[in-house]
Parts: C-alpha cells; structure tokens; sequence
C-alpha cells in the first residue's frame, strides 16, 4: 500500500507506505503532472518502509524526464532506500540528489 | 542448522508486503542486525518479483534458514526462468533484480526452471555481521 500526498513547500509528493511492484505504477501517475510542469521535485520518503528496483525504476525514469528543467530531491530516506541509492550510485545521476 | 520455516504465496503481486512480514519476522527472531534485515528484505524481494512476474508458477515457496554462521532464504516456484540479458538502449533501465541480489547476499545461487524440468530456485545466503565462517550445511 502507498499513500501519496502532494506537498507546496517544496514542491513535490509525501510518501507512506512501500513502493514495489503493486503501488509503482500510482506513483508514476502521480508523479507524472508534475514532470511535465517541470522545476524541482521533492520526494519526502520519511513514511517509505520498503523501495524495490521496480520503484528505483520509477526514480530513475522522473529524474531522466526531467533532465535539465530540474532535480529530483529525495528528502528523510529511511535505511532501505539509502542502501539501494548506495548500491546503485544513484546519487551519480546528475539531477537526483538525496538529503540525508 | 538451528531452524527452518517455509511459507508458500501465491503468485500475485498483493502477496509480496505479506512476504516481507514474513521476512522482517524472521530476521527479527534471528538476532539480525538493521543493515543485514535490510539488505535480505531488499533481495529476497526481488527473487519473489521474478517468481511472480516471470516463472508463470502459480505460486512459490520462500524457506528462511537459520544457520549458525549465516542466514539462508531459497525462493521456490514451480515455473521457468527466464532467460534475458536486458540491455538498456534497447529495453530502457530495468532487470536490476539479479545484480541487486548479487550485490546485497554473500552469495547467490541459482537453480534454472525449464519448461521441461520446471521449477526455478534462488538461494541466498547473508553471513551474520559477527561471522565470516562458510554456512555449516
């Protein structure tokens, strides 16, 4: 289960839950509308007990459609998502950055 | 070997939070460290992806072993694996689940389900933090 609030400041998406295989597909929709209006992304992950590759997919994918109209910010990572973006470089991808 | 207990899950994606009660359970009643938890949740669950979304089984095991030396889970389906090398300007990212398991257990082993011997099974092993001994087998 994943709940998805939409935040102003900043702007962006709070997530509860886990994002695996059943809820990634939610957040690629909700994170949609806000690719597209472009700027910065904050994704706050305090309440993200779980975060599989499917959902690093969703991750990649955002920060890759946003490119250079702006960074995905991910903000309170728990434990799980800051040992995938270890293990998968993640904090290499231009635009993402990871506030710990 | 202290203990082993097995639970089998359908083959839906619905099933895989319940799997990972099982295996935040399990790892609690085996003493393990946060990071090791962590790190086993974060593989096993993408053996059990795979088994759901590719093998075609209907369902599928996952066995938690408690080794005196290191911990062991094997997720068992009945179904075939399938074999792809995913490559990224073709397919886009994904077909992380393999190398993230290699990159989070001590060891990965994995034993092909074919259409004519179906059945596909992934053994990993965590050494606990404190041991460096091979699993007593």
């Amino acid at each position: 289960m994943l709940e998805i609030a939409a935040t102003e400041h900043p702007r962006g998406l709070r997530l509860t839950g886990e994002i695996d295989l059943d809820t990634a597909a939610q957040l690629t929709a909700a994170l949609e509308p806000q690719v597209v209006q472009g700027g910065d992304l904050t994704l706050d992950l305090a309440g993200v007990r779980f975060i599989g590759s499917t959902g690093v997919q969703v991750l990649i994918r955002t920060a890759e459609s946003l490119a250079d109209r702006g960074r995905l910010v991910l903000v309170n990572p728990g434990r799980g998502v800051r040992r995938l973006v270890e293990v998968m470089g993640l904090d290499r991808l231009e635009n993402l950055e990871v506030r710990t | 070997m202290k203990g082993s207990i097995r639970r089998t899950f359908a083959a839906t994606v619905e099933v895989l939070p319940e799997v990972r009660t099982f295996l935040r359970e399990r790892a609690a009643a085996s003493g393990l460290t946060g990071e090791a938890t962590e790190d086993l949740l974060l593989a096993v669950s993408e053996a059990c992806a795979n088994a759901v979304l590719h093998s075609g089984s209907e369902d599928f095991e996952v066995e938690w072993r408690d080794h005196a030396s290191a911990i062991q889970v094997e997720v068992r389906d009945r179904g075939t694996f399938r074999r792809r090398v995913r490559v990224a300007s073709v397919e886009g990212p994904g077909g992380f689940g393999i190398p993230l398991m290699t990159a989070l257990a001590d060891r990965v082993e994995i034993s092909e389900g074919t259409a004519t011997d179906p059945g596909t099974r992934v053994r990993l092993t965590k050494r606990r933090a404190d041991a460096m001994r091979a699993p007593d087998e």
